[in-house]
């Protein structure tokens, strides 16, 4: 069975800065895969070059069977990758419940519809649910997003994102800014999400990626630096050198 | 067609060009540092050209009416800066759309109630009236010449303030980011303030000098505002070089399209704009 | 996401029903100036949808608005009027196929970019009927006869009859208000509102923006065009600065001056403005200062437009959201 996601030699070039060089990226299906490594390291371009919202310079990438690199970003979304982003990126004006619909709308065959209330639809109703329930915040429905704190718009922002049941997600710092109560809610939903989905990770919270990681590619310098199973990245020495080393971790 | 007809209008056509250049570099470094669309800097150009016809007439000379019209033209961008461009800084563009719309109609209303419908003719000055005979059918206005000139020395001064000075760099930069340039200590307001007063200058002066050549009557602001959009669009917002090049190419499309296709030359512009456009939407040096 | 105070609905309403009985008590240059007024509306509340509906700022809207007026003065036979079964699909047709080949440039821009963009196409389309001599330079063109209602040879409508045509074009008035509802509730409607507030979200979805972008274009131009077809049939005359940006402006005008957040705000605008607009010319020649005043007063002080003023607990509400 093909890998849910791969990359080869995949390059991005900014005039000179080489910000991601030549990554090669293998997703087993169903795995949770963290991303890490120090600021600047190229871990969002990467995230930005999966997604589309990048052309790469070179390389190439694969969704299941389907070579996406090039693909408009709409397109890549259609196929089957959800993304999340590290700054939160809702609908503010909207309700938590038309949030997930929205995303669940998409999944429509086209949403060129004039004439029946949006509402009507069962099929994008009960997406919107499923996707409230799995994010957890069915209590908070019928609140306007931007009424939300800062940990609930995070878990609003994966449950947008949900909603299109993806199969691969990409999830970009999904725990930026979080309390410590907020980051093992958060972590909880994550390992919900394990069950059915393959999830891509950038995360710097170390002690989240330890324990929710079956593969760990740790990124330096827009290269990957290694990658591998939490124990083996763990006792790395070059990655203890280059990263966990000097930085704190978690 | 007889080449020394075409030369003629290529002439012509990068005249034009030169003029559109003063005018819609304005425009451009407003949008791309102040981040503002201000529909009535075509007024400026307006206001220069009324001054060119109302000084010339009371001293006599377009000079003088130059050497006094342009501090003139200076303080009011100033004053507009200060009084209504400063309100839509932080604002949408659609306000700033209505609002500098509202200041059309009002300057616009103003020059009405000052000048009347009429048109207006401006005399050149002596030592450039007449024209240079080439052949027995043939001949080339001086005055033409001479606002070709002008306008080549102004380009060649703002080039090198531009590119050669801080504040030309300073003004580079805040045209490409405006936030970093902030965070850098630059007093982004004082910069602000100075680009829209010299554009509002360097329009009325637009205005001035091109008065002999086409006459003054109302509406030449919004008109030349217009085809000034058109060579921001293909040239690409924020873009000095954009400005220039997309100037050029304009003010040749229309003086040859009037010679080609007169009866549609209006339309020459927006057919290259959009053509332009279907291959590059961010324009030509945009920042996509 | 329509936010429309309960109270002014119900002033709404009870306003279309004071217009219904206008006709049987009115001057005949009030039923004009009313029959004016509401096609005015019919172009802002189009303008509306892509300003308020997709976030779409257009400054050459009136482009489509003079192009529906233009085609049924041009296609309107010399000597006989034109029937409105065929003149009136042609008139849309036209618009929606003028917005189609403009918008499928222009959305694939944005802010500044989209905004000159349009301006320039309606400039465009403004010379091009200036300069061309078949459709009468710059004095314009008459429309001979209005269009005919008939059915089975028989005419069941008379056009000519100034309170039937006010009639009619309150009846596409309110028809285009809740058209325009329903869309809004509808799956697309609801993927243009998402593409007004984030844009680069609705793409990560799986959205195609552009194309929901593009049609929302087109629906809007029209209806733009259907409003220039009942401008003609009113006037019987058309001319170039239709087109113009100073009409494209004034609708603008028009719906920032009703209020974004309102459905009803593009109509609310255009009562407000053309009123104020006679206003201004009785009292003075100068009046288009006295305009550009009003513009830059109402932008500057009322950021929520007329609609807003009615809607001071909405206001209370996102205080405590905060």
């Amino acid at each position: 069975m093909a890998n849910a996601l791969e990359t080869e030699g995949l390059t991005r070039r900014f005039g000179g800065l080489v910000a991601v060089d030549r990554v090669n990226l293998a997703v087993g299906r169903g795995d949770v895969h963290c991303v890490i490594g120090p600021n600047g390291a190229g871990k969002t371009t990467l995230l930005n070059l999966l997604s589309g919202a990048l052309r790469p310079t070179a390389g190439r990438i694969r969704l299941g069977e389907k070579d996406i690199a090039g693909l408009p970003v709409h397109r890549i979304a259609q196929l089957g990758l959800g993304r999340s982003f590290q700054r939160t990126n809702i609908f503010p004006e909207f309700t938590v419940y038309e949030n997930c619909r929205l995303g669940a709308q998409a999944r429509l065959p086209s949403s060129m519809r004039f004439f029946r209330n949006a509402e009507r639809d069962e099929g994008v109703r009960e997406r919107a649910e499923r996707a409230l329930a799995l994010a957890g915040l069915i209590p908070r429905r019928d609140t306007r997003a931007s009424s939300l704190s800062h940990g609930e718009q995070r878990q609003l922002e994966i449950g947008v994102m949900l909603a299109t049941e993806p199969s691969v997600l990409l999830l970009d710092e999904p725990m930026a800014g979080m309390s410590a109560d907020e980051t093992t809610r958060m972590v909880e939903l994550l390992r919900r999400l394990k069950e059915g989905h393959t999830l891509i990770l950038i995360e710097h919270d170390m002690d989240a990626v330890f324990a929710l990681a079956d593969i760990i590619t740790v990124m330096v310098n827009g290269a990957v630096l290694a990658s591998g199973p939490p124990a083996e990245i763990r006792s790395s020495q070059a990655v203890q050198d280059a990263y966990l080393g000097g930085d704190d971790i978690g | 067609m007889d080449p020394l007809f075409v030369a003629l209008q290529i002439l012509n056509g990068i005249q034009y060009g030169l003029l559109l250049f003063l005018i819609a570099s304005g425009l451009t470094l407003v949008f791309g540092i102040l981040q503002v669309i201000n529909l009535a800097h075509g007024s400026f150009y307006m206001i220069g050209a009324y001054l060119a016809f109302w000084l010339t007439a009371r001293t006599g000379s377009l000079w003088t009416a130059i050497a006094i019209g342009l501090p003139l033209a200076l303080v009011l961008g100033l004053i507009v800066e200060r009084v209504m461009i400063r309100l839509l800084y932080a604002r949408d563009h659609l306000t700033q759309v209505l609002l500098t719309y509202g200041l059309i109609l009002v300057f616009n209303e103003a020059q009405r109630l000052l000048f009347g419908n009429d048109v207006h003719g401006v005399a050149a000055p002596e030592i450039f009236a007449g024209s240079i005979r080439l052949t027995d059918t043939l001949s080339y206005p001086i005055y033409r010449l001479a606002v070709s000139g002008v306008c080549l020395a102004l380009v060649l001064v703002m080039y090198l303030v531009i590119q050669k000075t801080r504040l030309g760099m300073h003004i580079r930069a805040g045209a490409v980011d405006r936030e970093t340039v902030q965070l850098l200590g630059i007093n982004i307001q004082a910069l602000s303030t100075f680009v829209f007063a010299a554009g509002a200058g360097l329009a009325a002066l637009a205005g001035m000098i091109a008065a002999p050549l086409s006459s003054v009557y109302p509406g030449i602001g919004e008109h030349i505002l217009i085809i000034c959009f058109v060579v921001v669009v293909i040239g690409g917002i924020g873009s000095i070089k954009g400005a220039f090049i997309a100037a050029l190419l304009v003010g040749l499309a229309d003086t040859f399209g009037k010679v080609l296709i007169p009866e549609f030359s209006s339309v020459t512009v927006y057919a290259v704009m959009a053509v332009i456009l279907l291959w590059r939407p961010q324009g030509l040096f945009g920042r996509a | 996401m329509d936010r429309t105070p309960r109270l002014l609905t119900i002033l709404a309403l009870l306003a279309v029903v004071v217009l219904a009985c206008l006709p049987q008590f009115a001057e005949r240059y009030t039923i004009q100036l009313l029959t004016r007024i509401m096609t005015m509306a019919i172009l802002a509340m189009s303008l509306g949808l892509l300003v308020s509906g997709v976030g779409l700022v257009s400054l050459g809207h009136a482009a489509f608005f003079g192009l529906g007026a233009y085609v049924l003065a041009l296609a309107s036979p010399a000597n006989e009027a034109a029937s409105v079964w065929w003149a009136l699909p042609l008139v849309i047709g036209a618009s929606a196929l003028a917005a189609l080949v403009i918008g499928a440039l222009a959305v694939r821009t944005s802010g500044i970019y989209f905004i000159m963009l349009t301006l320039a196409f309606g400039q465009m389309l403004f010379y091009l009927f200036h300069d061309a001599k078949f459709a009468g330079g710059s004095d314009g063109r008459y429309l001979n006869f209005r269009p005919a209602v008939e059915f089975m040879g028989q005419e069941i409508l008379t056009l000519n009859d100034r309170p039937t045509l006010f009639y009619v074009s309150l009846a596409l008035m309110v028809l285009t208000y809740l058209a325009i509802g329903m869309m809004l509730r509808a799956p697309f409607g609801r993927a243009i509102l998402g593409i007004r507030v984030n844009e680069p979200r609705m793409k990560a979805l799986g959205y195609n923006t552009n194309r929901y972008k593009l049609t929302a274009f087109v629906i809007a131009g029209a209806i733009a065009g259907i409003a220039g077809f009942l401008y003609a049939t009113q006037y019987r005359a058309v001319n170039p600065a239709l087109f113009g940006w100073r009409e494209s402006g004034l609708v603008l005008m028009m719906v920032i001056l009703g209020g974004l957040r309102s459905r009803l705000g593009p109509v609310i605008g255009a009562f407000a403005l053309v009123l104020v607009e006679e206003l201004f010319q009785a009292l003075t020649d100068h009046w288009l200062m006295a305009m550009g005043v009003f513009v830059i007063v109402v932008v500057l002080l009322l950021p929520d437009g007329l609609a807003g003023l009615f809607d001071r607990k909405r206001d209370a509400a996102e205080a405590d959201d905060g």
